[in-house]
């Protein structure tokens, strides 16, 4: 999420008066350490994880605060770690907490895991990660992605988790394992990438649903190449063994990983993406269009759909065979959400890269201050309209909903200017500077919830913050609400919730507290 | 000012506020006149003049001095103290009588108010001022519980207790030398976690030590005040009784939500009680504050044990007690509490807590039956729920269920967490719809209904009881809240 990375300061926290969870005597807290507990993309709770004390040196005391969905304080634990600890991950299984940490000094990682009374039941530490694991690793916890879904590791039925991680190979390849509650070796298995392979291999668990773990593996020649194929690998999680992997492949196209989903139902295995020409390359080509396969567990392909810009879209959408809109630009799927009678939604957002005046401006009056550049781009990104694709079960597109907003503009570092459209959108959706914010499923698997931030301006108020909700209710309708979110507060974030709520922090400096309040979408 | 006098005042004006129609909220008074604001000034400068401390110790008493005035004039000032006939009058009454019983207390600059928090509490400022609070008013029942409440405070006073305590924390808080060397000591010590809340817990303990030895000198202190003079020593027994079973509320029926909310017009639905999923989790069993023994972190001795001194105490003194004198309801005391206890709901509402507003309203009214003002109460909370809903801020008006509440509470929660916001909508028209065309001419009934209706501006019965709230109360004490309405 954007702004994330705030400082706050912290001493202690306490049940406050107010209806919210109020954190008083704030003094310093980093915002990142204050995230939401997952299980299968449910919020589950809150962790906050702050520094109270300086144990030695090198160490300091910290405390581990769980508190459940509604921000009701469950525990409290203290831990001493290093100093350059983060907490990056905490995920729910239904009978244990596991908490990530890496300490960023030793290039460490280590799990910690709790039964339900906060009770440490487990810990594990890694050994010291060098070259590009570590980098990979330190990239991966510090992304700014939908915090609404697990990052790493995941929830494997009640019994343990799943966690991916970097392995040297000949190139960086993965390694998945199943951890059990209490992190021993009772039932623990460990599954690497081939350490032979020629490619940079990273991989997208798309789906934990017991007993299946469905990943789509990235493959690139190395992590800077724009050429990526994918491959589509199912196993058991309780064996560890791959049911089937195989290259996400068609004859005519080259084939993008979106999302992947075991659909009950139907007992298949749901795949969606973008399809390109052969010869263009996923990371910045003009895709042709969006695919959706369902496989048997064998791997297997039942059925196969295309749906072209030109053919199929295009009856919705003004867009040419390219994807490009009339109005200009193009469209970042952000999400797939395949509910439980086998409709499909596509979230996506439309962006289209624009002359910056500013940019322009700045490196004119860099120039004439006789400095080489402004350090920013004479383009910049354009964030416009979100859409919603509404495809039947048996995959034909049925509609397109637009939901209007602001248009937001984002400038982009000097010689950002130079990459296309594509990968441009790539790399904002890693850094998260689209206005797309996270999507929640809720367990009806009929209803959710897609979100983004966006600014309103009225002639009186100025500037009007808030937080746009496309809802999908339970009997198929769309609505949008907004919840604004402008404030007396000094910062104000906003983080995923149990479906249909959202979490409200407000940070009031002058007062030194932090208040954690959840509010109810309308519709 | 004479007895009789007195009680033909306080008769006159509780005969009128205990009738149902007659109780209207008061606006909020500011009590700080020049002749206060001029007698806290020097108050606060001969408090000043005369510290224990030296250096940045005295700074900081000096500090919070300034800061203990600061609040206290806002709250006089912004409305948080009460000034109504009958509560304010009796209060100032028996405080009257405790001085003038007790010579030596005349010399010393004494001041009470009424403040119209809702806890069940009284305070001493620690220069002279006590507070008693709305919230533990309501749950006396005689004269005689609230001349121990006021002496006990007065006796904290007196006994300097607040002075002290400050002074213990600031020369802690300013001893550079003995901190220092706690620090060192933590920092080389292989268990600094251990030592850090061994150090913690030893504060605690001796600041809360401190704190119920007070209460114990100010129980004792406080009964001698009473003894002097005609009020039952006994009612100091029949108080802690009361703070002893503070926690059940005075209340005690349980929110009959079906029949209150099956309207012709809005039936009741099943769902809005259906309890929320439980959430796995195991609440307070590896919590840093309650690994301190509980019974060392409280401020407050326990109360039978208070008794059981006090008790010790009288029968030194008298020959024979009669403790049931202690928990007897007063004429007096019964005809306040409609009065007190409409300030308290009030209260909530008036201070955003909309959501308790509500939830005592409905458990009031299985107390007072079918009172209009009670009525109203609760269809302006569903309103001002309703537009708190509409705008994303119910978090701040409205608690979430959780295991730690009373269970009456969480299922009052969960009614009102599982209302979709045009159910709150129609709930609420509904409610005051429901109430008799023959209570409009009764001010926070109109009011409460013209509210309900604004949620659909355009209807002809908004505009309509609307215009009849202006014609009928040109002056009322809802005006300025009816103009935003009116006039959005």
């Amino acid at each position: 999420m954007r702004n994330f990375i705030l400082l706050f300061c912290l001493l202690c926290i306490q049940q406050g008066f107010a209806q919210d969870y109020t954190v008083e005597d704030v003094m310093r807290l980093r915002l990142r350490n204050i995230g939401p507990i997952i299980q299968e993309n449910q919020v589950k709770g809150y962790y906050a994880f702050y520094q109270v004390a300086r144990a030695d040196r090198g160490n300091r005391i910290f405390m581990l605060k769980i508190l459940d969905e509604n921000a009701q304080e469950v525990a409290s634990s203290s831990l001493v770690k290093s100093k350059f600890t983060y907490l990056t991950e905490g995920v729910y299984n239904g009978k244990a907490i596991l908490f990530s940490f890496i300490d960023t000094r030793e290039r460490t990682a280590e799990l910690v895991t709790y039964d339900l009374s906060a009770q440490q039941i487990g810990s594990l530490r890694y050994p010291r990660m060098r070259g590009n694991v570590w980098r990979a690793t330190y990239g991966y916890s510090m992304i700014e992605g939908e915090e609404s879904s697990n990052l790493t590791i995941y929830p494997a039925g009640e019994s343990g988790f799943i966690r991916q991680s970097f392995v040297d190979t000949r190139k960086t390849g993965y390694k998945l394992e199943f951890l059990p509650n209490d992190l021993g070796e009772s039932g623990r298995w460990e599954k690497s990438s081939d350490p032979q392979s020629r490619e940079f291999e990273v991989p997208e668990i798309a789906d934990v649903h017991a007993p299946f773990l469905i990943s789509g593996i990235a493959l690139r020649r190395n992590s800077s190449s724009r050429d990526i194929h994918y491959n589509l690998q199912l196993r058991d999680i309780y064996s560890g063994e791959a049911l089937f992997e195989q290259p996400l492949y068609d004859k005519q196209y080259k084939l993008s990983f979106l999302m992947g989903k075991f659909h009950p139902k139907r007992n298949e295995i749901m795949v969606v993406g973008e399809y390109f020409r052969p010869q263009d390359k996923v990371f910045n080509g003009k895709s042709l269009g969006l695919y959706i396969m369902g496989l048997d567990l064998e791997g297997n392909i039942n059925r196969k759909v295309f749906l072209s810009w030109q053919e199929d879209i295009s009856k919705f959408l003004s867009v040419n065979e390219k994807g490009r809109l009339d109005e200009g630009g193009f469209l970042a799927f952000h999400r797939a959400v395949l509910d439980r009678d086998g409709e499909l939604y596509f979230v996506a957002e439309r962006y289209r890269k624009a002359v910056s005046g500013t940019g322009v401006a700045l490196n004119i009056l860099s120039a004439a201050a006789g400095s080489e550049s402004s350090g920013i781009a004479y383009l910049k990104m354009v964030v416009e309209e979100m859409l919603v694709f509404d495809l039947s079960e048996d995959l034909t597109l049925e509609e397109v909903k637009i939901f209007e907003k602001r248009p937001n503009s984002i400038l982009l570092p000097e010689g950002w200017g130079w990459f296309s459209s594509k990968a441009l959108a790539q790399y904002m959706a890693s850094f998260g500077w689209f206005d797309y914010n996270y999507t929640q499923e809720a367990p009806d698997d009929k209803s959710f919830y897609a979100t983004f931030i966006s600014m309103d301006k009225e002639k009186k108020e100025g500037r009007k913050p808030y937080m746009g909700v496309i809802i999908k209710d339970p009997e198929g309708e769309f609505s949008l609400d907004k919840v604004d979110l402008r404030t007396d507060a000094r910062r104000i974030n906003v983080l995923p919730a149990s479906p249909g709520k959202v979490m409200i922090l407000e940070y009031y400096k002058r007062e030194r507290r932090l208040s954690m309040r959840l509010e109810e979408f309308n519709y | 000012m004479k007895l009789p006098i007195l009680f033909m005042l306080l008769f006159g004006s509780i005969t009128l506020t205990a009738q149902s129609l007659d109780f209207l909220p008061a606006p909020p008074p500011n009590l700080l006149d020049r002749e206060t604001e001029l007698y806290y000034e020097s108050r606060l400068k001969s408090l000043q003049k005369n510290l224990p401390l030296q250096g940045p110790g005295k700074r900081a008493m000096k500090r919070l001095y300034e800061a203990r005035y600061e609040k206290l004039f806002r709250e006089l000032r912004g409305g948080y103290m009460i000034d109504r006939k009958g509560i304010s009058d009796l209060c100032q009454l028996v405080f009257e009588r405790i001085i003038q019983a007790n010579p030596d207390l005349q010399k010393l600059p004494l001041r009470l108010y009424v403040s119209e928090e809702t806890g069940p509490n009284a305070v001493s400022l620690g220069e002279g001022t006590v507070i008693l609070y709305l919230g533990l008013l309501r749950r006396l029942e005689n004269q005689h519980q609230l001349a121990f409440v006021i002496s006990h405070e007065i006796a904290h006073f007196v006994l300097d207790h607040s002075r002290n305590t400050m002074v213990e924390q600031i020369t802690y808080a300013y001893n550079r030398a003995a901190r220092e060397a706690e620090a060192a000591r933590i920092e080389n010590s292989s268990r600094a976690y251990e030592e850090v809340v061994n150090l913690l817990q030893k504060r605690l303990y001796q600041r809360h030590r401190y704190s119920r030895q007070a209460e114990f000198e100010a129980d004792s202190l406080g009964l001698r005040f009473v003894m002097a003079t005609s009020y039952a020593p006994e009612g100091a027994l029949g108080l802690l009784e009361i703070l002893d079973q503070v926690d059940a509320d005075k209340f005690q029926d349980s929110i009959a939500y079906r029949q209150r909310f099956d309207q012709a017009a809005y039936p009741f639905q099943d769902r809005w009680m259906k309890p929320p999923a439980k959430s796995g989790f195991i609440y307070g069993k590896n919590d840093f504050a309650l690994e301190m023994a509980e019974d060392s972190v409280g401020t407050h001795p326990d109360c039978q044990l208070r008794i059981q001194v006090l008790q010790r105490q009288l029968a030194a003194n008298q020959s024979s007690l009669q403790l049931a004198r202690g928990r007897q309801r007063d004429a007096l005391f019964r005809l306040l509490h409609p009065q007190m206890d409409k300030e308290w709901l009030t209260s909530f509402y008036r201070n955003g807590q909309v959501g308790k507003s509500l939830y005592y309203s409905l458990k009031a009214l299985t107390f007072y039956q079918d009172d209009p003002y009670v009525h109203s109460m609760v269809g302006l909370s569903l309103y001002h729920l309703y537009q708190s809903k509409k705008n994303h801020r119910l978090g701040k008006v409205l608690d979430f269920p959780q295991p730690k509440q009373p269970e009456d509470y969480q299922t009052f929660l969960t009614f009102v967490r599982n209302l979709k916001l045009k159910e709150l909508l129609g709930l609420c028209q509904a409610y005051m719809g429901a109430q008799p065309e023959a209570w409009n001419s009764y001010e926070p009934i109109l009011f409460a209904k013209v509210c309900a209706a604004s949620l659909s501006p355009e209807s002809a019965r908004f505009q309509e009881l609307s215009k009849t709230y202006q014609k009928t109360f040109p002056q009322g004490v809802y005006l300025e809240e009816w103009k935003a309405l009116a006039q959005p």
